[in-house]
């Protein structure tokens, strides 16, 4: 991971996760309100991944981590 | 008596998590049961092969293996450790009678403890797995164990008072 420059964190969409646990873990952890935290799963289960706003590096990365603590598939990739 | 888990939101992100009896020893048993694999890991010497290594728990970040190698250095410890944390308070909460309450930080450990509980039973890692492709009571335990996190989820973001029961 280069220090400088946006990382974009993507969650996949995967046949373990749940519809609420996805809508949860959005509003927990990426501070959506409930009701876009439902849209972000429902986004999710009607497609391959879901890609989160750009942010620098090491943010992205603790994101990702906390993220895969609670079960999510999800990684990252240079903007 | 048929055999259920309700779990009731009460508003602020806290829950009522009621269990029969027997629902409530299911869960106690898979619990139990990873706690004495990720144990193995705090052994010292560590077995040579760890049944749940981190490449089982979590996937990798990056395309790139040295990426890969690179961010599990820098965050698989703390992440190993806070999966194994919510465990133990999980357990150590574990109530006499078959039912809690679970605050906001609790309902964040129910969800993470029962999301990599399902690891042991599955062939593939969690995230490339398909539902159903188990020894069939690996299979049960699976649909279990990711019903009752449904069911913690869809309580918890549910207005007070709106149960959401998963019948066993």
């Amino acid at each position: 991971m280069s220090a400088g420059g946006k990382w974009i964190v993507e969650i996949h969409n995967d046949e373990v996760n749940t519809y609420a646990g996805v809508a949860l873990i959005a509003h927990r952890l990426l501070g959506l309100p409930q009701d876009q935290g439902y849209e972000l799963a429902a986004d999710l289960h009607h497609s391959e991944s879901v890609e989160l706003t750009p942010r620098p590096g090491p943010e992205a990365e603790r994101l990702v981590a906390d993220l895969q603590v609670f079960g999510l598939h999800a990684t990252l990739r240079e903007a | 008596m048929e055999d259920y888990i309700r779990v009731t939101g009460v508003g602020g992100g806290t829950v009522q998590l009621a269990m029969s009896e027997n629902a409530a020893d299911a869960v106690w048993h898979i619990l139990a049961e990873l706690d004495s694999v990720l144990a193995e890991a705090r052994q010292d010497p560590p077995p040579r092969r760890l049944r749940l290594p981190d490449k089982r728990l979590f996937p990798d970040a990056y395309d790139s293996a040295a990426e890969n190698a690179a961010f599990r250095e820098r965050h698989g410890t703390r992440m190993r450790e806070e999966l194994g944390a919510a465990l133990e308070r999980v357990l150590e909460a574990w109530p006499e009678q078959p039912w809690l309450t679970l605050d906001s930080a609790a309902v964040r450990d129910w969800m993470v403890v029962l999301a990599h509980a399902q690891t042991s039973y599955l062939r593939k890692p969690r995230w490339r797995a398909s539902v159903g492709t188990s020894k069939r009571d690996n299979d049960v335990k699976v649909a279990w164990l990711r019903t009752l996190q449904a069911c913690v989820a869809a309580a918890t973001l549910a207005p007070p008072g709106m149960p959401v029961v998963l019948d066993v």
